[in-house]
């Protein structure tokens, strides 16, 4: 088995799930590094030079607001989910869940040698 | 504290960046830094690691622009390419067309040596001009169309759309015709270059003998092209390229050639005696016939060429 092609295979995986998995973490204000330790505590790796532009990207389509905050001694900008970053987050939820659900019937068949 | 590499890094991706976004990711770059770093006073060794994290300052700036910034997008690559050819194509043809042309009215009154320079100077002189403005104009087409198709949504396409297939074979060269035609091209040429070399009393041999290595290369060329023909047994570029070369050089060569005073004048004279001429009636009745040899010569070249390109070209059209 090719590693290199694995891992871009697996790359490519991941890649498609990362917007939901930030999206998921926004209910509250985070900030780019908290957010990047949030999700890597949950095993979702994301690299830095990766998430810092999608936060951007996402707020650009409207998902995501941002605030930025210079009360502490370092200024932070916080990203939380916009009204319709909620919305868009909990249809991608259920297309997700339906997805899940598609691909275990399919894996599953395929283990039953049907 | 301000680290020189923090600001080296924000700048270097910062400029690759709109005006517009530079100075809101500058700030928020500088706030996500400090915070992986997480102390007001970092070595050089954690800034570089942080640094290296964030990866190549080009790579960032490109995940900051978002994907789809293309000159010419992926989706036109495979026609841009295509088309790069097929107008590359026709500016070599219209450059050697042209530059062909101001070469024999420049040196109609060269020997055949300065015609040579002359025609290498204009053919050549400015074919990588042209060569990149055929690519600028091209690349900028394709650029000009990418952006104008972004603005519309994807156009709905018909099955009637799809292009025929191409006839099949129709840029097949025949094998047996072309040796045949290989056979008798270069034994008829080596008895001409061999009739002039062993001077027969109608030649002025000094004339003569500077055109023997132009008429050896000539026979060079058609064993070349021959042999291409056989090689890639079909019309593709190179051989087209070649053929077309070796039928241009042939008209250019005839041209000098027959308008070189490459009649010995005491056979003329012997003519026009025998005739019960004058020498000048003689020697311009045989002018006018040379004039008539070499206008058959170039017309015929000329239709053939026209006819094999026209059928390369629709066949490459076809095939897109």
């Amino acid at each position: 088995m090719d590693e290199t092609i694995l891992n871009n295979l697996v790359g490519e995986l991941k890649r498609g799930t990362q917007v939901l998995a930030v999206l998921a973490h926004l209910h509250r204000g985070q900030y780019g590094y908290s957010l990047l330790q949030d999700l890597s505590s949950q095993g979702v790796m994301i690299e830095a030079g990766t998430l810092y532009p999608l936060l951007r990207r996402l707020e650009s389509q409207g998902l995501l607001k941002s605030d930025w905050d210079t009360s502490e001694t370092r200024p932070r900008k916080y990203y939380t989910l916009s009204p319709d970053g909620v919305a868009t987050f909990e249809a991608l939820k259920k297309q997700w869940q339906m997805l899940t659900d598609d691909m275990n019937a399919v894996l599953k068949e395929k283990e039953n040698g049907k | 504290m301000e680290n020189k590499y923090i600001e080296r890094y924000i700048y270097a991706v910062t400029k690759r960046l709109p005006l517009k976004m530079q100075g809101d990711v500058a700030k928020e770059l500088r706030a996500n830094i400090d915070d992986m770093l997480g102390t007001d006073n970092p070595t050089d060794d954690q800034v570089k690691e942080v640094l290296q994290k964030l990866g190549h300052p080009r790579k960032l700036a490109a995940s900051y622009l978002g994907e789809g910034h293309y000159v010419v997008a992926p989706e036109y690559y495979a026609d841009y390419i295509s088309t790069l050819k097929l107008v590359g194509i026709i500016f070599l043809i219209v450059s050697l067309v042209t530059g062909f042309i101001s070469a024999v009215t420049l040196a109609a009154d060269q020997d055949i040596w300065q015609a040579v320079e002359i025609l290498v100077d204009e053919l050549f002189s400015d074919i990588w001009t042209k060569a990149l403005l055929a690519f600028a104009l091209v690349t900028i087409g394709f650029w000009i169309y990418g952006e104008a198709q972004k603005k519309h949504q994807p156009k709905a396409w018909e099955l009637k759309d799809l292009p025929e297939l191409p006839k099949p074979n129709t840029l097949k060269i025949k094998k047996g015709g072309t040796i045949a035609e290989l056979i008798i091209a270069t034994s008829l040429g080596l008895a001409f270059v061999v009739l002039l070399q062993f001077g027969l009393p109608y030649f002025d041999q000094d004339v003569v003998n500077t055109f023997l290595p132009f008429f050896y290369f000539s026979i060079a060329l058609d064993i070349a092209v021959g042999s291409l023909q056989l090689i890639f047994g079909e019309w593709r570029w190179p051989v087209v390229g070649v053929y077309t070369f070796s039928k241009l050089y042939s008209v250019f060569l005839a041209y000098f050639f027959l308008y070189s005073p490459f009649l010995n004048a005491t056979w003329v004279g012997e003519q026009a005696v025998l005739a019960g001429g004058t020498y000048e009636e003689v020697s311009a009745g045989i002018e006018m016939g040379l004039h008539v040899l070499f206008a058959v010569i170039a017309v015929a070249t000329i239709i053939e060429l026209v006819q094999l390109w026209v059928r390369v070209i629709k066949a490459q059209l076809a095939g897109k």
